[in-house]
């Protein structure tokens, strides 16, 4: 029997190696999308007899890796469906995806080094090409700028390593901090953390929307369970205050990127660039279940719910963001004005949208519901200190605050899509990308709760 | 499991109001054929269940309690449902037509479906959960039945009359207003009931009926020792009085009336207000016998003469306001207020006489023969309300020369409601007053014996001034005719049936009643003692004199009249008086509804507007949009001075974490 790993990699590799071959042909990405949904039956499958990906696993919790992997190739799945629009390079969209998937899948399994750089690497070319890919001015200049400020960031996340075996076991307290906080600036470059972030809505604001798609949903998963497992595991080597320095980091980080995000998120005119922004206010709800994670392995609690809200909120954010950046391409102009009417012309498509805004707004019974409410009911917990002032559970209402905030922006958009107005639109070969992403936003919301029950 | 068929009794209904959604156009026809198995499942449910049996599902756990889904079929729910389910297909057929071609007649199946499933639903619940849960089912039904017409145009759907005040408050009420007040007035005695479920379920931990009837001994005597038995029944019984209409709640069924006519009969026959009495019914046999195990069966002296009371009360009370009302619903609708009171006073009245199953079978014998003439007078009247386009008596003078069936299907149901022998409501209401008489009580007797020649009364005077007195001139201009047959036959075969299960009723040795009797009281899930039905020449002399006197002295005094001129000033202010309904609804208005309604304006303006509207609305989106817009400006496109945000980004970082190092190594 061949061991399952090797299946996996086989697969992507193999894929990503013939699809250039194959580009500009029609099925190409169907057949791409069919191949992901395939492994992850078999992947899933294998996970639940057993003989799952355990060799790669190592020392850490393999939840998550695993969830990173179904995650990515659920993203896979939704993205490709609509490569058909990149026209002749759709085979090489494909071959970048399967190696962001396979990247994504290795940075989360891991906590060596090496296997961190060479993830890392395959992750951020992958990016680049697929920000590049539409090959347009607009494209061409972000994929600059995104690959610039990449190089910039692999550097500090390589002198964080560099730092972390010179001064590794050493009492004294200011090296490992000092580390701690290249290791965010490097990770929090590459999911969007604030102030890492000014790359961020460029790319995703006005780059070719199906690039997006795949860059938003896709290329964050790795990195952000990187940032879990580095911190967990790494708590090992640090006393008493370093961790509460490493826990206070994480938590302005979170709070400030998903106020950042969502103020300025309410500011634009145009919807993709508000998505752009939202998607950074979401990685500040992630940051939120992070230093849960982290607090709770602190603070010696279980870190069961925290992990659990973590992995909705993945599927949740990246599902959603698949969809909603793929009606965008519908577009030619996306400013809140030039889509009006559109839920009243294209109403099927619209409406499915509409649910990927609601899921991200966190409205029952959709999953982004559920996300939200596992993060700040996790966030609530009793037993963590720095999360409460008094009785009060300052940190989730915060959260909660923010997440109210964030319903300005996306009811906005409904508001305009549902108003009285003729627009032009195309959305050939995006249906079913938008059509399968919101379904499985309202299924799994439905679904989700039973399983907890 | 072959009981589990009998779920259809209230599914098949359920079913029917969404695929009448569907299907449209044949959603009467679902609903008639649905309702139509109903009642042949109950009433074949003897021969396919044992009884009594429960058939019950797990359902789901709640607060470590098991809740099952489960239908409860006893002597008392199998009647109870089957006289529900055949008056429902009755009317159903009725509503056929005279709903034919309305505007909103989808809707209007929807909620009747749900209406009649409901009921059923809370008839057979084996747990006070499911009960429940039937139970605001109809609350909700009847307030989208009720506001029907919504739109409010139709002034003949109206209730009062239009520009009529007492002591300063509005005395009409339109559809849409009538709705609404049936669901607050019932659902605050909800609070009541919820309340005391929630006791049970402290007390005894079960809230299954059975599970109920088994710990009763122990569930009466801790509440007894905490001094809260008495609480608890009032508190517990208190959703059964308001959604009865017993005083002080009786005010919603009274406008009510606004819904369509074949909506009144349902509430008023088969669903709703029964709903009350079916509660006590059921739990009343629990408590007594509960009581006598446990030894204290002397407290619940305070309850029952509560009870007692307040339907004598109401019975006379509703009956005195019949007698001025103008409306041909109106006065029903007071009828069935009045009607349902005598059945309280037999439930009441149970307590104090020796074999109490007597007074409970009069009550729900009671209900059964209500349901018989009240529906049949609520469709007819329907009728004549289309014939006429009035709702007020005197213009339906002359309605016996074109509507002939209709008036001799009125005067039995008529005769029936006054208490003439043989006709069904005699037998029950004589029962009723005679164990009545037993308790020793001559307030509640007297205030029954003047209810009953009032409502001899005031139906004649109904009667009278509608089918005996002569037209005017324009009648025959009028095209006044028969109603449908589809409509007519309903309410027709109902008129025979009060006087067919009035002459079957009784017999010295056996007869219905007995039939009736000893079904739902041997076969039940409380066994009371049973003895056979007796009645005292004497009670029964009196009463009959008293019905046929308010009989006759209607009939002398409103024929040929389309009005009584009153001369003395105090008759005119009793006439207004009974008129207005005794002013209670001005006095719940002035201080109730007016007062509350001020303080929640006052709320709004200061609270809402003032503090969270500016807040929520006014200062955060100010405050959000100006950041926003600052914030904003850092994002200009230029790469070098991104980088100089990621690295001072980092330094602070760096800062922070230098500081609480500093800060805490000291």
């Amino acid at each position: 029997m061949v061991e399952p790993i090797l299946v996996v990699f086989g697969t992507l590799i193999v894929l990503s190696l013939v699809a250039p071959f194959l580009s500009g042909r029609k099925a190409l990405n169907y057949c791409a999308s069919a191949i992901y949904a395939l492994l992850l039956v078999y992947v899933t499958y294998m996970e639940y007899i057993g003989l799952g990906l355990g060799k790669f696993k190592g020392i850490l919790p393999g939840i998550l890796s695993y969830a990173v992997l179904t995650v990515s190739l659920i993203a896979g799945v939704l993205t490709s469906l609509s490569f058909s629009k990149l026209g002749k390079r759709s085979g090489i969209a494909v071959s970048l995806t399967s190696s962001g998937i396979l990247a994504n899948f290795v940075l989360s399994s891991t906590i060596n080094p090496f296997y961190i750089i060479a993830a890392w690497g395959l992750l951020s070319v992958s990016s680049y090409g697929i920000a590049a890919i539409p090959k347009d001015k607009i494209s061409l200049g972000n994929s600059l700028k995104y690959a610039f400020m990449g190089g910039l960031s692999f550097q500090i996340l390589l002198l964080s390593f560099v730092l972390y075996y010179v001064f590794v076991g050493s009492m004294v307290g200011l090296p490992i901090v000092i580390g701690a906080a290249l290791l965010v600036t490097a990770i929090g470059f590459k999911i969007g953390i604030v102030p890492f972030h000014m790359w961020l809505p460029d790319v995703y604001g006005t780059s070719d929307p199906v690039a997006v798609s795949v860059l938003s949903s896709l290329m964050k998963l790795g990195p952000i369970v990187l940032l879990v497992n580095l911190f967990g595991v790494g708590l090992v080597f640090l006393n008493g205050i370093q961790r509460e320095v490493l826990l206070a980091f994480l938590m302005i980080l979170s709070l400030l990127t998903m106020t950042w995000g969502n103020v300025t998120a309410a500011v634009q005119k145009d919807v993709q660039k508000m998505l752009a922004y939202s998607s950074i206010s979401h990685i500040g709800f992630m940051l939120m279940a992070i230093s849960v994670i982290i607090a709770s392995y602190m603070y010696g609690i279980s870190t069961s719910l925290a992990y659990i809200a973590l992995i909705i909120y993945l599927f949740s954010y990246s599902i959603s963001k698949a969809g909603a950046f793929s009606y965008m391409k519908g577009f030619e102009n996306r400013s809140y004005d030039s889509i009006k009417g559109a839920g009243r012309t294209y109403g099927g498509v619209s409406g499915m949208f509409s649910v990927s805004l609601l899921n991200l707004l966190g409205l029952p019974p959709l999953l982004g519901f559920w996300a939200k409410l596992f993060v700040f009911m996790s966030a609530a917990n009793p037993s963590i200190a720095p999360f409460y002032i008094g009785y009060i559970p300052w940190y989730a209402i915060v959260g909660i605050i923010n997440s109210v905030i964030s319903a300005f922006y996306y009811v906005r958009v409904l508001q305009s899509l549902y108003a009285e107005s003729k627009p032009s639109a195309t959305f050939e070969g995006l249906k079913l990308t938008i059509i399968v992403s919101s379904a499985i936003l309202i299924i799994g919301g439905i679904i989700l709760p039973v399983l907890f029950i | 499991m072959i009981g589990s068929i009998l779920f259809l009794i209230w599914g098949l209904p359920m079913l029917a109001a969404g695929l009448g959604l569907v299907l449209r156009k044949q959603a009467p026809f679902i609903s008639i054929l649905t309702i139509a198995i109903s009642f042949i499942l109950s009433a074949i449910s003897p021969f396919i269940v044992s009884v009594p049996s429960v058939i019950s599902y797990p359902w789901f756990m709640l607060l470590g309690l098991q809740i099952n889904f489960g239908m409860l079929f006893d002597g008392l729910s199998i009647v109870m449902g089957s006289v529900v389910a055949f008056v429902s297909l009755l009317i159903a057929i009725y509503s056929y037509r005279y709903m034919y071609g309305d505007w909103g007649h989808i809707r209007y199946w929807y909620f009747f479906s749900f209406f009649v499933g409901s009921m059923l639903l809370l008839v057979y619940a084996s747990n006070l959960i499911v009960l429940l849960i039937g139970w605001e089912g109809t609350t909700l039904a009847s307030y989208a039945l009720i506001g029907h017409w919504y739109t409010d145009e139709d002034e003949e759907r109206w209730v009062g009359d239009k520009g009529r005040y007492a002591l300063g408050v509005p005395m009409w009420f339109t559809p849409s207003q009538s709705g609404v007040r049936a669901m607050i007035v019932t659902s605050f005695g909800d609070i009541g009931f919820i309340t005391g479920i929630g006791m049970l379920y402290k007390v005894s931990g079960t809230l299954s009926i059975l599970g109920i009837e088994k710990n009763i001994t122990q569930i009466i005597t801790s509440l007894n020792n905490n001094g809260l038995l008495i609480p608890f029944l009032i508190a517990f019984t208190m959703g059964a009085f308001a959604k009865s209409a017993q005083f002080p709640f009786h005010e919603w069924l009274v406008t009510a009336m606004t819904g369509p006519s074949s909506i009144s009969a349902l509430i008023h026959a088969a669903t709703m207000v029964n709903a009350g009495v079916y509660l006590l019914l059921r739990f009343v046999p629990i408590l007594l016998q509960g009581a006598v195990v446990a030894g204290l069966y002397s407290s619940l002296n305070i309850f029952f003469t509560y009870v007692l009371v307040i339907g004598a009360f109401t019975a006379f009370m509703m009956a005195s306001m019949a007698i001025a009302s103008n409306e041909l619903k109106l006065i029903l609708a007071y009828s069935t207020a009045s009607q349902i009171g005598y059945m309280f006073m037999g439930i009441g009245a149970a307590y104090f006489i020796s074999t109490p199953s007597i007074a409970l079978f009069a009550s729900l014998s009671h209900f059964i023969s209500q349901a018989l003439f009240k529906a049949a007078m609520f469709m007819a009247a329907g009728a004549l309300i289309e014939e006429f386009s009035s709702r007020y008596i005197k213009d339906m003078a002359g309605a016996y020369s074109k509507m002939k069936l209709t008036a001799i299907a009125f005067l039995l149901a008529s005769l029936s409601l006054s208490g003439i022998p043989p006709f069904s409501g005699f037998w029950d209401k004589d029962l009723i007053l005679e164990s009545t008489l037993q308790t020793g009580n001559v307030i509640a007797y007297l205030l029954g014996v003047i209810g009953a020649f009032l409502t001899a009364f005031y139906i004649f005077r109904a009667f009278t001034m509608v089918f005996v007195n002569k037209g005017d001139e324009n009648l025959k201009e009028k095209e006044v005719k028969e109603a449908h047959p589809v409509m007519l036959w309903p309410y027709f075969v109902l008129g025979l049936l009060s006087l067919l299960f009035g002459i079957f009723w009784y017999f010295p040795y056996g007869g219905l009643s007995a039939l009736i009797y000893y079904f739902v009281y041997r076969q039940s899930v409380v066994q009371l003692p049973t003895t056979s039905i007796y009645f005292s020449p004497l009670d029964v002399g009196i009463s009959v004199t008293i019905a046929l006197i308010g009989l006759l002295s209607a009939f002398y005094i409103y024929r040929n009249r389309r009005e009584i001129v009153l001369k003395s000033d105090a008759l005119k202010k009793l006439r207004d008086f009974l008129y207005d309904r005794w002013y209670i609804n001005s006095i719940y208005y002035k201080a109730f509804v007016y007062s509350l309604n001020d303080f929640a304006s006052a709320l709004r303006k200061s609270v809402e507007f003032g503090s969270f509207d500016r807040f929520y609305h006014n200062l955060v989106p100010r405050f959000i949009l100006g950041t926003g817009e600052r914030l904003r400006k850092f994002q200009h496109g230029d790469i070098g001075k991104y980088l100089l945000v990621l690295l001072a980004g980092a330094l602070v970082l760096l800062v922070i974490g230098f500081v609480m190092l500093v800060l805490m190594y000291g």
